[in-house]
């Protein structure tokens, strides 16, 4: 059995998740070796050691380099804040953040995503990726809507997205976030061999991404089907 | 409609909001002979204007299958009725004006709220928590959010794949019959005195989630 769900190129045909065929056991082993097929291919191409400070140079470097709000400002604005939109700008403002900006920044600091600000932008991701299956380029808060705004069709900034949800699933269980980290994964896998772009720090996410879906779905079954896995 | 057939508790008309191309609903896709419960035999496969015409409820159809339309809107305005039990295509929402025509649009949620908004809610208060819902509300502008007028926990079925064609609707029937009945003995609509207070949206599951659900459930 094959596992579709991550087949294409759901930039260009997102999956609609209604109603799926059920196909047992089967499935689920479809797709948990589709996702250890995109970890053998992601092994080589992400450093263990040393990758903290390799994302460190490259977001110092987005620091020096980029046109939107560097990312101290974007730190000092959210922590503290009590909205997410007050923290990291919206309507009227002349440079709203990037989101994958955001991403990098929480990336960073995945903590971060815990609580406050850095959750609020989380959870506003999810919803937005949840209802569209992408994000926007630019992040206007509350609701990050993309009614007539460019999407985001990169795959390494949902590659650090994969990352920040798994972080989450960590530090605090949500079947709901379990669920936009499994469709994050189907389509950043799905990107897998179409695009360049990705680097050390996006694949070092993905990798978490991907093994804290395995371990967290894992983590749901009774115990003989446990054992499939 | 079935349900409410049984118990003798019927609406005075059936307003019925056309499919684009006039398409027959999911459920006909997948009828089943019958289905045993409370009260009855449930068909899946029994349209709900067959359902009207056996109950001798009369059926119209409306100008326009979007509820939000002008025509619409026009049309349920000049119906002498106050209330209307609303059950529509998944994901449209009641706008403002279809909301402030000074009518009330019960609708019964496949889900227990507050806890549990939005889509395949079921599937999710089964994979956390072990139990199914529904709840009687009045729509507002916003998703699952008006207030709660009754409320029921019901077990996982065994049979979690026919969840969504069979039992959701199983259990928005019992609440909804126990709903009017309370408002037939009352002529009023009951109150559960529990705020429908925000809570997280749940989305539509993800297949391999669906499916630990159904293993799990099959394997006690």
């Amino acid at each position: 059995m094959k596992y579709v769900f991550a087949e294409r190129d759901l930039f260009k045909e997102p999956n609609t998740y209604m109603y799926p065929p059920y196909g047992g056991r089967d499935f689920l082993l479809a797709w948990s070796e589709q996702r250890l097929r995109a970890l053998a291919e992601i092994e080589s191409r992400c450093s263990v050691s040393g990758v903290r400070a390799e994302a460190g140079k490259e977001l110092e470097h987005l620091w020096r380099t980029a046109a939107m709000p560097a990312f101290e400002e974007i730190m000092a604005r959210i922590d503290g804040a009590s909205d997410a939109k007050s923290a990291v700008g919206g309507e009227g403002e002349s440079l709203p953040p990037a989101s994958s900006a955001i991403l990098e920044m929480l990336w960073a600091h995945p903590a971060r995503s815990l609580s406050g600000a850095g959750e609020e932008c989380a959870l506003a991701m999810i919803r937005r990726f949840e209802i569209s299956k992408k994000l926007p380029e630019v992040a206007v808060f509350p609701n990050l809507a993309l009614k007539n705004r460019a999407p985001l069709l990169s795959a390494a900034p949902y590659a650090l997205f994969s990352g920040i949800l798994a972080y989450r699933q960590f530090g605090k269980f949500s079947s709901a976030e379990l669920n936009c980290l499994l469709k994050v994964n189907d389509l950043v896998t799905s990107q897998l061999g179409i695009e360049g772009g990705m680097e050390p720090r996006h694949y070092d996410a993905l990798k978490l991404g991907i093994l804290g879906e395995l371990f967290s779905v894992r983590g749901l079954l009774p115990e003989k089907e446990y054992a499939a896995f | 409609m079935q349900a409410m057939r049984s118990r003798d508790i019927l609406p005075g008309r059936v307003i019925i909001l056309p499919s684009p191309g006039n398409k027959p609903g999911q459920i006909s896709a997948c009828a089943s002979a019958g289905v045993q419960c409370g009260w009855g035999v449930f068909k899946p496969g029994e349209s709900v204007d067959a359902t009207a015409v056996t109950a001798g409820v009369p059926v119209t159809t409306a100008p326009d299958g979007d509820i939000n339309s002008p025509d619409a809107i026009a049309f349920l305005s000049e119906l002498p009725a106050t209330a209307f039990i609303y059950s529509g295509f998944g994901g449209v929402l009641l706008r403002r004006d279809v909301l402030s025509m000074g009518k009330s649009f019960l609708h019964v949620h496949g889900g227990w709220l507050p806890e549990y908004k939005g889509s395949t809610t079921n599937h999710y208060s089964a994979l956390d928590a072990g139990f199914c819902g529904a709840s009687a509300i009045f729509l507002s502008p916003e998703i699952d959010s008006g207030a709660i007028l009754h409320r029921k926990r019901f077990p996982v079925p065994k049979d979690v794949l026919s969840l969504d064609h069979v039992h959701d609707g199983l259990f928005r029937a019992e609440v909804l019959v126990e709903t009017l009945e309370k408002y037939a003995s009352t002529r009023e609509w009951p109150k559960i005195g529990i705020e429908n207070v925000p809570t997280r949206h749940y989305y539509i599951m993800h297949p391999v989630l669906r499916h630990v659900l159904i293993l799990r459930e099959q394997g006690e």
